[in-house]
């Protein structure tokens, strides 16, 4: 089965988001929101197969916590995960 | 003898080639050492080199810390009495490793530095180049803590371009064998080349004659 | 032989001439040329190869004009310049209209375009250089809020997307030139430049052995920068849809791209090497076809794609970017096969060549499109129809300002200037760029003399520098492209080194408007005489024309004329010269004297103080400027002088402020005590054949100005007082400097 999942990582609230503080210095400088707080963050849309729900949720732990995000700065949110149907991708140029 | 060192290429590194120069400029002898490689020569010093090592994708030095290379390095490291030094993109990716403490974050202007950078080193002024995005270093307190206790903290920013906590712009582990760092030795050890501050060229083979001393102590 | 692609047979829509870009006298030519009527897909390529981008073809003529003696493989990607055993290879490429529409990757994708060109030469890329051109970054009469705000956006994403893609490849980015004019509003100019050194023996070019297999490196190929090439070459309109066309960058592809190549080229079974760049595979592997002298086939399943049902035109046609093409023997693909597995790349055999002279395209065996190489490669020539437009008569004659100022109001003009983003300094956008990887950079980029770099494989060290003057050349095309040969030549000469060639970028609106026409052919002649005149040559280039646009009401805004040319040159003495001076020195001004009828047409304070563009411009003094160079090299080998910097934008106030603000960084307090004349034309005014000369035995160096009898005046003294004393006014440098470093900074955020 194949299962995707969508995630959020960010900086840990504590941690000071200079990116989101520009976004926002600049949304208060047009006049569009003066406290703005804004937080920026990654998307991950990612693809995992496995033959239970109980595997790809362990796959999904691993891959977050190996390869997605970085403990000591970072948390992370899973947005969605479920099983989708399988793809498969064509190849080659289609004349007709 | 001349000592030998071993600098890890990963796919994305680019100063790797500087960095041999430099520690040859030293009297190191140097080899290449490929990210899929796992077992490595007899080496004095292991360096990580600069660069975008993996595209810097997800966050600087988040892939390199996977590549068969690295988990082989915390195994060499245990059982070879050697060096280990991460330069810029290589401080990265021991903080991200787990061989350093804390992380490094995105400047606190969001943007690439590239300039000379007055800094601290062993009490000594010294001027190196900077070039990075992600070189603001954090540390939560206790951490922070340990660093300043133990004296982990081998070199810090006179002007703190980058927003790093303490000042700091370079680190020990807990044994004084693993060393990582965000500005460039190697770009500041070619006497042709003194990217407009002559009086502090070679301050980068200050840092890499350390090293060596340290070595050989 | 039936020739029928499959979208004859379709219902679906066959374009237009019109929606090809081709005229009906080109479709008739075609026709000539193959002997019978194209199919559909053979018109897409016919209309790719023979766009403006990829043709040249209202270039070509003209360009032929330039001297080309003692550059080599200046008909290949790049062309370059022998240093003892080595090429330096060097080239410029524009990316204007794709960094319009989208900042970021238009300007990153440009600094990957240019940097295969030196690759595919075998070449290891050494640095980057770059010519931006906005529009004002604050509101005026001539520039609206939207405008100024789109202009500040487009400098920030076109910086970061330089910022990204160039430091992840691990090129040094040492400098260039910005500028700011409202002719960009609408119309950005992104130049970009890159250099690369390879053993002469080892260079490798585009010229495909017969029999051999033609290999695709890189990603997969999708719909990404489809008609690039026709994109250039027409006018932009403010059109959303413009953004399909946009290709996007990968660095970290790119980066494993170069050391592949690389590797791939030292090959002895690898005999040639081509970058995908405008009209992707068809471009690129015809180009191979027609260096070579053979034919080919190509084989269109086997290309890898991305994209789910791609057609045989988008896949020929596509700009993905970081894909390079190679001609190599059996033993040449395995190896070819192994160093990309190394670099995670794809590598497929996508076509063979054979003797002969036919370009054909397969699909499992069915012949798609079979064309004579030539045919296909050598788009028609045109003749421009140039005539001088009467504005510009009017112009040139418009008389000189004469301003009444006193010199408090100077005192504040002066404040303006160096407040204005065009005098500005430029670290907001140069510390964004890594100058310093690869070992080889002596000073931190700024627009300044040349950026000098150590080239350790001859021991020499090189200089590069980009120049251009947008505002003269509107004035007096032939005239502003001479005098800014000789401003690069004065660069290079007041940082010590010698020019050796140049590669030029030339961005004009429509050629095939009269005037426009006439601002091309004069440029060139302009190029041209002072090229021979020195005795260097062009060794490659490239041209972006249709910079144009339409503003809301419907109103056309052309760019001015903008050529811009990026030198190479070499240090003539143990070091470079640098723009700086240390407290206690004496400041010479070496050359023409400024008068009150000097020509001083077209100098930056008049259109940035007074937004005035007009008069005359200076002419070159060839014999005096020889003398100069001379003086300075000479003063220089007896060390003599301290430091120099040639008198351009800004004239002698601008210069020596340059030359006081280069110095606060180093010397900590610097101050200056002269006797200036409250002049507001002689103080910031333009004109050819000046430099400023600093000197610690201010004695010997008249001496030796006197007894060569090189024109000279004394400006004045140096000390620690941290006053610029004019004279007329005092101010004290800090101030002034804090303006001046952070001013770009400020109006661009």
């Amino acid at each position: 089965m194949k299962f995707k999942a969508k995630i959020i990582v960010k900086l840990k609230d504590k941690i000071k988001d200079s990116k989101g503080e520009a976004i926002s210095a600049v949304l208060k400088r047009i006049a569009l929101e003066d406290e703005a707080n804004v937080r920026t963050g990654k998307f991950f849309e990612l693809e995992i197969s496995s033959k239970t729900t109980d595997g790809a949720h362990f796959k999904l732990q691993e891959i977050i916590k190996e390869v997605l995000v970085n403990p000591v700065v970072e948390t992370c949110e899973v947005l969605e995960f479920e099983p989708v149907e399988e793809f498969i991708p064509e190849s080659g140029a289609v004349l007709e | 003898m001349k000592l030998k060192a071993g600098i890890i290429v990963f796919l994305g590194t680019n100063c790797e080639r500087d960095t041999k120069t430099a520690l040859e400029k030293t009297g190191f002898k140097t080899d290449f050492i490929f990210h899929t490689e796992t077992k490595f020569k007899n080496y004095d010093l292991i360096v990580l080199p600069g660069g975008f090592s993996f595209g810097d994708y997800i966050r600087a030095g988040r892939l390199a810390k996977l590549s068969p290379a690295v988990f082989a390095l915390k195994d060499y490291i245990k059982k070879q009495k050697c060096f280990t030094l991460g330069i810029c993109n290589g401080f990265q990716i021991l903080t991200e490793g787990g061989f350093l403490p804390g992380a490094l974050i995105e400047n606190k202007n969001t943007k690439f530095i590239c300039q000379n950078e007055p800094l601290i080193f062993n009490n000594q002024k010294i001027t190196l180049p900077i070039a990075h995005k992600e070189g603001c270093f954090y540390a939560d307190s206790n951490t922070l803590k340990i660093i300043e206790e133990r004296n982990m903290a081998f070199l810090r920013y006179q002007n703190n371009p980058n927003g790093s906590i303490n000042d700091i712009a370079g680190l020990y582990d807990r044994e004084n064998k693993i060393m990582g760092l965000m500005p460039h030795p190697e770009r500041a050890a070619l006497k042709e080349c003194a990217p407009n501050s002559p009086n502090n060229a070679l301050d980068g083979l200050k840092l890499f004659n350390f090293i060596k001393e340290e070595i050989e102590k | 032989m039936i020739l029928k692609s499959a979208q004859d047979t379709q219902a679906e829509k066959i374009p237009s001439l019109k929606d090809l870009g081709l005229s009906k006298l080109e479709y008739e030519e075609i026709k000539k040329r193959i002997e019978r009527e194209p199919n559909t897909l053979e018109l897409y390529l016919f209309s790719a190869m023979w766009s403006e981008h990829c043709g040249y073809k209202h270039s070509k003529k003209y360009l032929k004009n330039l001297p080309r003696k003692n550059s080599c493989f200046n008909t290949e990607n790049s062309g370059g310049i022998k240093i003892g055993r080595h090429i330096i290879f060097f080239k410029t490429e524009s990316h204007n209209h794709p960094s319009a529409v989208e900042p970021y990757q238009g300007a990153a994708t440009g600094i990957g375009g240019i940097l295969r060109d030196i690759l595919a030469m075998n070449a290891r890329p050494i640095a980057l250089l770059n010519s931006l051109k906005f529009g004002a970054l604050e509101p005026s009469k001539n520039c609206t809020k939207e405008s100024a705000r789109r202009n500040k956006y487009l400098l920030n994403g076109i910086t970061e997307g330089i910022s990204d893609y160039g430091n992840s490849t691990g090129v040094p980015n040492i400098g260039g030139e910005v500028s700011f004019n409202d002719c960009f509003n609408l119309s950005p100019i992104v130049n970009v430049m890159a250099a690369g050194i390879c053993k002469k023996s080892n260079v490798k070019t585009s010229k495909v052995k017969k029999d051999s297999y033609i290999i695709l490196i890189g990603p997969r190929t999708g719909r990404d920068g489809l008609f690039g090439a026709a994109f250039a070459s027409k006018e932009l309109e403010n059109n959303f849809e413009d953004r399909l066309s946009v290709q996007i960058g990968d660095p970290y592809v790119k980066k494993n791209i170069i050391e592949a190549t690389l590797e791939i080229l030292k090959s002895k079974n690898v005999n040639s090497a081509q970058d995908l760049g405008a009209a992707g595979l068809l471009s690129s592997t015809s180009e191979m076809a027609s260096k070579g002298g053979v034919a080919m086939d190509i084989y269109l399943e086997k290309v890898p794609l991305r994209e789910k049902n791609m057609k045989p035109h988008e896949i020929m046609l596509s700009e993905s970017q970081e894909r390079m093409v190679f001609g190599a023997n059996l033993k040449g693909v395995e190896e070819i096969k192994k160093i990309t597995a190394k670099y995670e790349l794809n590598a497929d055999i996508i076509g063979k060549t054979y003797e002969g002279n036919t370009y054909n395209l397969y699909y499992k065996r069915n012949l798609l499109a079979s064309l004579p190489v030539n045919a296909l490669t050598e788009a028609p020539c045109y003749n421009l129809n140039p005539r001088k437009p009467r504005q510009m008569s009017t112009l040139e004659s418009a008389a000189p300002l004469t301003y009444k100022l006193n010199p408090d109001e100077i005192k504040s003009l002066i404040f303006k200037f160096c407040a204005s983003p065009e005098f500005a300094g430029k670290s907001y956008i140069y510390s964004q760029y890594d100058s310093t990887v690869g070992i080889r950079t002596l000073q931190n980029p700024h627009s300044i003399g040349v950026a000098p770099l150590y080239i350790s494989e001859e021991n020499k060290t090189i200089g590069f520098s980009m120049d251009s003057n947008e505002i003269q050349c509107s004035l007096n095309p032939y005239q502003g492209a001479y005098n800014l040969i000789f401003e690069s030549y004065r660069n290079a000469v007041s940082s010590g080194f010698k020019p050796l060639g140049i590669t030029n970028c030339l961005n004009f609106a429509n050629p095939e408007k009269s005037d426009i026409a006439y601002q091309f052919t004069e440029t060139i002649k302009g190029m041209k005489d002072a090229l021979n005149t020195l005795k260097i040559p062009v060794v490659s280039g490239n041209v972006s024309f249709y910079n144009e646009g339409a503003d809301k009401n419907g109103d056309k805004i052309k760019i001015h004329p903008a050529p811009v040319i990026g030198m190479l040159s070499l240090l003539s003495s143990k070091t470079p010269l640098y723009a700086m001076v240390e407290p206690d020195s004496t400041i010479f001004l070496a050359g023409k004297k400024i008068e009150k009828n000097s020509n001083t047409g077209g100098s930056l304070y008049q259109k940035v103080l007074f937004d005035f563009s007009g008069g005359k411009l200076d002419t070159v003094d060839f014999r005096l400027e020889k003398k100069l160079a001379k003086t300075i090299f000479n003063l220089k080998k007896k060390e003599l002088i301290t430091g120099a910097v040639d008198v351009s934008k800004g004239g002698t106030l601008g210069a020596l402020l340059i030359l006081l603000f280069n110095s606060i960084k180093n010397s900590g307090k610097i101050g200056f005590k002269g006797n200036l004349t409250p002049d507001i034309n002689l103080l910031l005014g333009e004109i050819t054949g000046r430099y400023l000369i600093t000197a610690k035995n201010q004695e010997r160096v008249e001496k030796y100005l006197i007894k060569t009898k090189t024109p000279y005046e004394i400006l004045g003294n140096t000390n620690n007082t941290g006053v610029l004393d004019l004279g007329f006014t005092k101010i004290r440098l800090r101030e002034l400097n804090t303006i001046y470093q952070n001013s770009l900074a400020n109006k661009a955020q």
